[in-house]
């Protein structure tokens, strides 16, 4: 019975933690611009997303280390510093596009510009570092994030062709602005396989103290949850291909995102699309601030963990409250954030190769999983779409960057 | 210790399928590009017209996104091609229009407003205003 109230649990905030400004920012883009057609882009991001998870919580509850504490040991500090600094600067561009998200909500509900909101945001997101636990911090906010289930209400209340949308799962080439078509591919790729997700998920693992009999949940967990979540990130742009599409609506701005519901529901469409993005961004802006964190402090050997009091784990502390003071500062500037949003996801997964491999590696050393090491099915899976991704990331990336 | 790695050719090949993929396809023209963005902006504004007008949207998010949108318009008319300049300015009045409705909470005069906009957006969509 408990084991399958912390299987439901997990799933549920896996489901919940899912969206936040990367996946609603870039399917809606996808959905206006191309209709269905960037379905499959959303699909190969969750696979690859679960087998990560998957992987990293089976490697914390076998070896009892986290994945940058690992990667360490196995390959020394001087590589460890390679994905310290490339996936912690990415991770940090991400943070500050999921501050101003909650900033953005804010502007949505009171019209007062989105910058006026960054420094209230930013101590809030502190404040419940400081004072919350790691269950709180997890569960709390991804049970509200649990609002954005209206997404997948609004597909079935606007009657979506759900045939034409399984059509999108094939990858077709598009008849119009094919460059701008393969970078949103790969900002998806890079929203849906963020590195800090599975960083997390094993310092999570770690935190609740799993073990091998933990394994089913992390099994469960991973694929449950975020096949939910994935839905849940093609619903919202299959919602935005019947909703803009038809209007010739590109998505620019953010403004223009917040009309996605307004036809099915009204009013509360409004209402439910600012709640959405500021509580997802929200829950993603505290996770990314404690995997930015887990990450270097894990790395240079410091006392760790969100369930110490601060004073037992002062380093820790004081490395997570720089990071949110730093992403408060950029935010504070008023940097465009749709734009800076699809950059850092654009980014994300031209860096995923840096973050992926060594843990690749990890997952198929015995003298960490012992024989619960990685099948050739998943070693692939993870290497080809992590490949994908990454030639995407640069072939597209200067293309988009000369374009705009 | 079982590694594995995906071998030089597979990746060469994707890697030149990728590349051959998107440089084959180009971008649009400059000129195509701004059109479509001209009628982006315009179908905006007539959803935040209509969303506002159905009282789907609060009256400061539809005044700060008309604004935003009739700036962008303005910022397009110095810098897009030459051709389209006439229908920015036409669009960015038009935008105006619906900007200064919502502003003075006339719902009344809004039908008129959003008809402007939508005549320039019918004149950018017509073949004559479309680039060869």
């Amino acid at each position: 019975m408990k084991k399958a109230l912390e299987i439901t649990l997990g799933i549920v905030t896996s489901v919940g933690g899912f969206l936040e400004i990367g996946s609603l920012a870039t399917a809606a883009q996808a959905g206006a611009q191309f209709g269905f057609q960037l379905t499959w882009a959303i699909a190969l991001g969750t696979v690859c997303l679960i087998f990560l998870v998957e992987m990293s919580g089976r490697f914390s509850a076998v070896s009892h280390h986290t994945v940058v504490d690992a990667m360490r040991e196995r390959f020394g500090f001087d590589f460890f510093l390679i994905p310290l600094v490339f996936v912690g600067l990415v991770t940090l561009l991400v943070l500050i596009a999921e501050l101003g998200g909650v900033c953005l909500a804010l502007q949505l509900v009171t019209g007062l510009a989105f910058p006026w909101f960054a420094l209230p945001v930013g101590f809030a997101v502190w404040l419940l570092l400081w004072k919350g636990t790691f269950g709180v911090i997890e569960e709390g906010v991804s049970l509200l994030g649990l609002v954005t289930v209206c997404f997948l209400v609004a597909v079935f209340w606007l009657h979506a062709p759900l045939r034409d949308v399984a059509a999108g799962l094939i990858p077709s080439r598009p008849a119009h602005d094919r460059a701008q078509y393969w970078f949103i591919a790969v900002s998806i790729l890079g929203a849906s396989i963020s590195p800090y997700l599975f960083y997390f998920y094993s310092s999570g693992a770690i935190e609740d103290r799993w073990d091998e009999s933990h394994l089913n949940t992390n099994r469960m967990v991973a694929t449950l949850g975020m096949t939910f979540g994935g839905v849940l990130s093609a619903a919202v742009l299959v919602v935005a291909a019947i909703v803009f599409e038809p209007r010739n609506i590109r998505i620019e701005r953010y403004d223009q995102i917040a009309l996605i519901l307004t036809e099915p529901f009204g009013w509360w469409g409004f209402v439910l699309f600012a709640i959405s993005l500021g509580i997802a961004c929200l829950g993603a802006a505290l996770e990314i601030t404690l995997a930015l964190t887990y990450m270097v402090s894990q790395g240079f050997g410091w006392m760790w963990g969100k369930n110490a009091r601060p004073r037992d784990a002062a380093r820790f502390t004081a490395m997570y409250t720089s990071i949110v003071i730093v992403a408060t500062l950029f935010v504070l500037t008023g940097l465009e954030p749709l734009k800076l949003t699809v950059l850092s996801m654009a980014l994300t997964a031209a860096t995923l190769p840096i973050a992926v491999v060594p843990f690749l590696v990890l997952m198929n050393d015995e003298h960490y999983v012992g024989d619960h090491g990685n099948s050739w099915v998943g070693n692939t899976i993870v290497l080809l779409i992590t490949a994908l991704a990454f030639v995407l990331a640069v072939v597209s990336l200067p293309l988009e960057i000369a374009g705009s | 210790m079982a590694r594995r790695r995906m071998s030089p050719p597979v990746l060469a090949s994707a890697l030149l399928i990728v590349c051959l993929g998107t440089a084959s396809c180009g971008s649009s023209s400059d000129v195509e590009q701004a059109r479509q963005r001209a009628v982006s902006w315009a179908a905006t504004t007539t959803m935040v017209g209509e969303e506002w007008s159905a009282g789907h949207v609060p009256d400061r998010y539809a005044a700060r996104t008309l604004a935003a949108t009739r700036q962008e318009v303005q910022k397009s008319i110095g810098r897009g091609p030459a051709t389209l300049t006439p229908s920015l300015q036409r669009l960015a009045d038009a935008v105006g229009g619906v900007e200064d409705a919502v502003a003075r909470r006339d719902r009344a005069v809004l039908p008129t407003r959003l008809r402007a906009v939508e005549s320039v957006r019918a004149a950018l969509t017509r073949p004559g205003e479309r680039p060869s």
